[in-house]
């Protein structure tokens, strides 16, 4: 049911993973992110994998759970394999039909892409299946706070995407609520060509965005009658405070990519 | 005939999965020609996903709705015309007004329905009659009208299709007292001059009470009363079991028989209410 | 009685391009502390304009609205005066601003400036006071309209207003969380004391006040105990107002020739009225 619309995809849990903070989490997904890119043979991209399987199990997320978040990615996953595979010229060939060629290159580099976008995509969703939208925003605005020095409203950033994470639910809800409502007056949201349905989604868009409009007025009102003044002077509940657990997963980051730069040196290439 | 038959119809959301939920669940029942059905139900209970089967924007998982002993589901284009023999008026209807003016916004469906201009134009000026829209504010923008105009603007657009059957989801939601009579006194009057058909959704029992002919109480997914409003508003005290709320008069009277007066349950409009209590008083006094 | 809030002659006009539409007009009104007050009133008699007066959100073109002493009109005073003076509007969900319940609570607190020990405790304790503590880790689009709303006064009362103001609060949900917000917002008035402005055009919520405000184009038609407004028919004919359903009820049973005492607004009060009539006549 559209109710049941769990957005940045939340899964509740009190894993070690859920007790990190925000902060380490997003600066770790993000080294993980740019490590993975940097892992040219085997015994790194073992390395990492093995690490994300070990994430997934701190974070008791369920792999039923991962996997569908994965499925978005599955085409993408295999056109770059695709490519890379029969794209890649240079290498000794392995098999050859008419244009065709496959070389170990070639087979290499499609299944290090396919293994880093794996993993890059598992990664992310483990952080945003452990990190309430919340805390997300929050660790965000306090990663960025020193961008303050620069005038960059780093608070204000913030609090639009909370509210836009608030307001996605209700707003997909009121989609759903207008477009039956038009389909029932014999609006054909369906059939016909580019311009035609664009046309016929008038209907819907505009009392969409009047409805837009008419909440975000509402919403202000009611932010500015609970005092709301922007950043100026504001206390949090939530206070982020790192600890031990978080001291041992930057350690445990800061190991992983000296261990992947290493093995990058000790090992050759192959891709 | 019925105009409408609804046969054990079910609807699951998200079926095939682990996380099936029935919404409605094995619903039956008979609307004749010319008759108000009041569905009451809280928030929940399956009511709005059970009337947008009515007019085939939902698919049931199980089950037929008939209209005029024809199943709805047969095929598309059966499905496509049950949108225009059924018109259905949701909850804060207002919401969906979108034209330049009233006229052309009452002119949607009857556009969609590719009738000739003569007759768009007839049925709009009709239906603004209907709900008692001056032919003043057609040539006006909807969104510069008063909030009860523009509820009356979007009903207008659904009668304007001259469905045989009306649905109207909450028509009175969010109005004051003047209001609700207006859009009651207006359906009573399309009814009775149509001859339409109307289901009629509503959290208010005083108005189900008023106006409907039979009563159908959803709790749960599941059809829990259905018969006239009489057999149903009879039933006061296991509509309270249900959470629902019912009628201020019945629920004086659960309570005076509850406090061991020997008073009937079953009353639900002030007149039953005075004649049972003076009965109560006038029998005793003669003994 | 101390007086909370007063309203001086108080006007207010909404203009447009072609037009000045006077919504309120010389309005002379004090709220006093810890009473629930109803302001009652058709659709554009002028009640939401007077609602949306109360805590600076619109400012009188005429006269003068005094928050404990302080004018709306004086910038300097805004923030002190919502944070004595909170609000819950008509639409739930146009209203909360957090992702998660708790987190919405505390945005009042958060702004405020309060030490994030201290907003943890308010918070609690407000969301227990609403009865929403166990719902405290949802997400608000989960819950329903009472609960929302529920979740909308535990964020004004976490702010400890010394009163709230309920623009319509009710009249967009079912009336089932209607009587649960009903039930908190007497609860809140009764134990906490906190003072209770009622905006309703439901005439079975007026007659739980303590007082009664009728509002009518713009102007304040009557004023009164809901016992003394609604014995004046002329009145709510005139104001487009009706009975509540049990004074409907009494109203036939009196035409009918049972005789009953005057205070038949709510079904209890109707209830025990008719009990005692049937005792006097000997019939339990």
């Amino acid at each position: 049911m559209i109710r049941d619309i769990t957005i940045g995809q939340y899964l509740s849990g009190t894993s070690f993973m859920h007790k990190l903070d925000a902060r380490v989490k997003i600066v770790c997904t993000f080294a993980y992110i740019i490590t993975i890119f940097l892992c040219k043979n085997f015994w790194s991209l073992g390395l990492m994998v093995a690490f994300a399987a070990l994430m997934t199990l701190l974070s008791r997320v369920p792999v039923r759970m991962l996997l569908r978040s994965l499925r978005p990615v599955a085409f993408i996953l295999l056109f770059t394999a695709v490519l890379n595979l029969f794209y890649t010229k240079t290498g000794s060939v392995l098999f050859q039909w008419k244009f065709l060629i496959l070389t170990d290159k070639g087979l290499y580099t499609a299944v290090f892409m396919a293994v880093r976008i794996l993993s890059l995509v598992s990664v992310s969703a483990l952080l945003t299946y452990t990190t309430t939208p919340t805390a997300l925003t929050d660790g965000i605005e306090k990663l960025l706070s020193p961008l303050k020095l620069i005038k960059v409203p780093v608070h204000s950033l913030a609090m639009m995407m909370t509210l836009a994470l608030r307001f996605i639910p209700t707003l997909i809800e009121e989609i759903d609520r207008i477009m039956s409502a038009q389909k029932a007056r014999g609006a054909d949201l369906e059939t016909g060509g580019f311009i035609q349905r664009a046309k016929a989604l008038l209907p819907v868009l505009i009392p969409l965005f009047v409805s837009a409009f008419r909440r975000a007025y509402e919403l202000a009102f009611a932010m500015e009658c609970r005092c709301y003044r922007g950043g100026e002077g504001r206390t949090r509940m939530k206070q982020m405070k790192l600890g031990v657990r978080d001291a041992v997963t930057a350690v445990c980051f800061v190991l992983l990519i000296a261990g992947v730069v290493l093995l990058g040196r000790f090992f050759p290439a192959v891709i | 005939m019925a105009v409408l038959e609804v046969r054990n119809l079910s609807h699951c959301y998200g079926a095939k999965t682990q996380m099936q939920v029935f919404a409605v669940k094995n619903v039956s029942l008979r609307v004749e020609a010319g008759e108000l059905l009041g569905v009451i139900g809280h928030t929940g209970s399956g009511k709005s996903t059970l009337i947008q089967h009515f007019n085939g924007l939902l698919t049931p998982t199980s089950g037929e709705v008939l209209l005029d002993g024809e199943n709805i589901f047969k095929d598309k284009a059966t499905t496509h015309a049950a949108r225009f023999r059924v018109g259905m008026c949701f909850q804060y209807p207002e919401y969906q007004l979108f034209e330049e003016t009233v006229y052309k916004d009452i002119s949607f469906g009857p556009r969609n329905m590719k009738l000739s201009d003569d007759e768009i134009d007839r049925r709009v000026r009709k239906a603004a009659q209907f709900v008692g829209l001056p032919d003043a504010l057609l040539e006006k923008s909807p969104f510069d009208l008063s909030g009860g105009e523009k509820r009356r603007a979007a009903i207008a657009g659904v009668m304007a299709m001259e469905p045989e059957i009306l649905v109207l989801d909450e028509p009175t939601a969010g109005l004051d007292p003047r209001g609700r009579d207006t859009i009651l006194r207006l359906v009573e009057h399309y009814r009775t001059e149509t001859g339409s058909t109307v289901i009629l959704v509503s959290h208010s029992m005083e108005d189900i009470a008023r106006m409907a002919t039979k009563a159908l109480v959803m709790n749960r997914g599941e059809a829990a009363l259905y018969g006239t409003v009489d057999e149903v508003f009879s039933q006061g005290d296991k509509l309270v079991s249900m959470g629902l709320d019912v009628p201020a008069v019945t629920r004086i009277f659960l309570s005076l028989h509850d406090r061991g007066v020997p008073v009937r349950t079953d009353v639900y409009t002030n007149e039953q209410a005075a004649a049972e209590f003076r009965r109560l008083l006038g029998k005793e006094a003669r003994a | 009685m101390d007086t909370i809030i007063q309203l001086r002659n108080v006007s207010f006009a909404y203009e447009t391009e072609e037009e000045k539409n006077l919504a309120v007009q010389g309005v002379d009104l004090d709220v006093r502390r810890g009473e629930f007050l109803a302001v009652v009133g058709h659709n554009g008699s002028g009640k939401s304009t007077l609602a949306k007066l109360f805590n600076a959100i619109l400012l009188p073109t005429e006269g003068h609205v005094l928050v404990e002493g302080m004018d709306t009109s004086d910038e300097e005073k805004v923030y002190e005066i919502r944070r004595r003076v909170g609000m819950v509007f008509q639409n739930p969900d146009n209203q909360i601003v957090a992702t998660i319940v708790e987190d919405d609570v505390a945005f009042g607190p958060e702004n405020l400036g309060v030490p994030p020990a201290e907003i943890r405790a308010r918070v609690d304790e407000a969301l227990r006071a609403v009865g929403m503590y166990e719902y405290r880790l949802y997400e608000p689009h989960k819950l329903s309209g009472g609960q929302k709303q529920r979740v909308a006064v535990a964020g004004i009362i976490a702010m400890r207003t010394d009163c709230v103001i309920f623009d319509e609060s009710t009249a967009m949900i079912d009336p089932k969380g209607r009587r649960e917000v009903l039930e908190t917002v007497r609860k809140l008035n009764r134990e906490l004391g906190i003072t209770v402005v009622f905006i309703t055009h439901f005439m079975e919520e007026a007659a739980l006040a303590d007082r009664v405000v009728v509002m009518d184009s713009g102007t304040i038609a009557a004023e009164g105990t809901p016992a003394q407004i609604f014995a004046d028919t002329a009145l709510l004919q005139r104001t487009g107002l009706e009975l509540p359903p049990a004074a409907q009820l009494a109203r036939t049973l009196r035409e009918h020739g049972v005789e009953l005492p005057d205070e038949t607004l709510t079904p209890e009060q109707c209830a025990d009225a008719l009990f005692r009539a049937a005792q006097k006549a000997g019939v339990v």
